[in-house]
């Protein structure tokens, strides 16, 4: 894992020189964790994931000079990313995807959970019942472990409507989990 | 510090363990290109003033080596003899010549490794 120095070198280097040897560094380290959550945002659409992952990437590139260092840039990179899946969902509720291909998606997720064990199968089925807004704080709070005043800041959503959007996403997975275990 | 928010619902599930949960989250499939796919993706690079300066130094400090060195031949074949200052002198063209032409090759270098991991 880089260090706070290291990392900062690197957004250096990255300004400074247009160093993509520097970026593709901040890349290999931030892609694995990135991607999975937006994996598991998605509802396991790897396809979707990788392509937000990337416009993330590439947005924190271009606007690297924006980026003022107080956060770290795993924070600013997560607003990126969540911003993008938003802007997404926007986009597909106004092109209206079609059922089969979520069906699709949806049943390779809860497969591929299944594999890893049955836990993970069980937390996946309560994820899909969440709608995209729960998903993404959820994933923010209890997934990645972010304060609730980092989410307020990243979603942009008041804290008021942070905390009830969570009880909801919280009382509707134990729901799920608890018919599954019937 | 981590705020923590007071969950007063009748969920049985509490806060920790659906924290421990969410870790059970399966990975994303494998994409070992996706860097590479990242970085190809960037918009082209802006050519660098300071890139062309670098270079336009190094190959005019090899022009004026190259020059002393032919300048000083030709004393050298006027005068008649090689003095141990000619040596010297040379020793030290040799020396400079040599840390540009590195400088050059390493720049070369950097930017064709930059194209690379495009």
């Amino acid at each position: 894992m880089l260090s706070r120095i290291e990392e900062i070198s690197l957004i250096a280097r990255c300004v400074a020189a247009d160093d993509r040897r520097a970026f593709g560094r901040l890349v290999e380290e931030h892609q694995p964790a990135l991607r999975r959550f937006l994996f598991n945002l998605t509802g396991g659409d790897a396809a979707m994931a990788d392509d937000l992952a990337q416009e993330a990437f590439i947005k924190a590139y271009t606007g690297l000079r924006q980026f003022k260092g107080v956060a770290r840039f795993r924070t600013w990179l997560y607003t990126i990313a969540v911003r993008e899946f938003a802007n997404a969902m926007r986009a597909a509720h106004e092109a209206e995807c079609g059922p089969d291909t979520m069906e699709r998606v949806a049943d390779s997720y809860t497969s591929r959970a299944a594999e890893r064990s049955e836990a993970s199968h069980d937390v996946a089925v309560a994820m899909r019942a969440l709608n995209p807004s729960e998903r993404t704080l959820v994933m923010l709070y209890y997934f990645d472990d972010r304060p609730i005043r980092e989410i307020v800041k990243m979603t942009g959503m008041p804290e008021g409507t942070v905390k009830v959007y969570l009880q909801r996403a919280k009382a509707k997975m134990a729901r799920v989990l608890q018919n599954d275990k019937q | 510090m981590k705020s923590t928010m007071n969950m007063h619902d009748d969920t049985p599930l509490s806060d920790n363990a659906l924290r421990s949960l969410m870790q059970q989250l399966p990975e994303a499939p494998a994409s070992p290109w996706f860097t590479r796919r990242v970085l190809h993706r960037l918009p082209p690079r802006k050519r660098r003033i300071a890139g062309r300066i670098e270079v336009a130094a190094c190959v005019a400090g090899i022009i004026a080596v190259i020059v002393f060195a032919v300048i000083i031949a030709r004393q050298w074949g006027a005068g008649g003899g090689f003095t141990v200052g000619d040596a010297v002198e040379y020793a030290a063209l040799l020396g400079v010549f040599g840390l540009l032409t590195a400088n050059l090759l390493d720049f070369y270098n950097r930017r064709h490794m930059q194209r690379i991991s495009r």
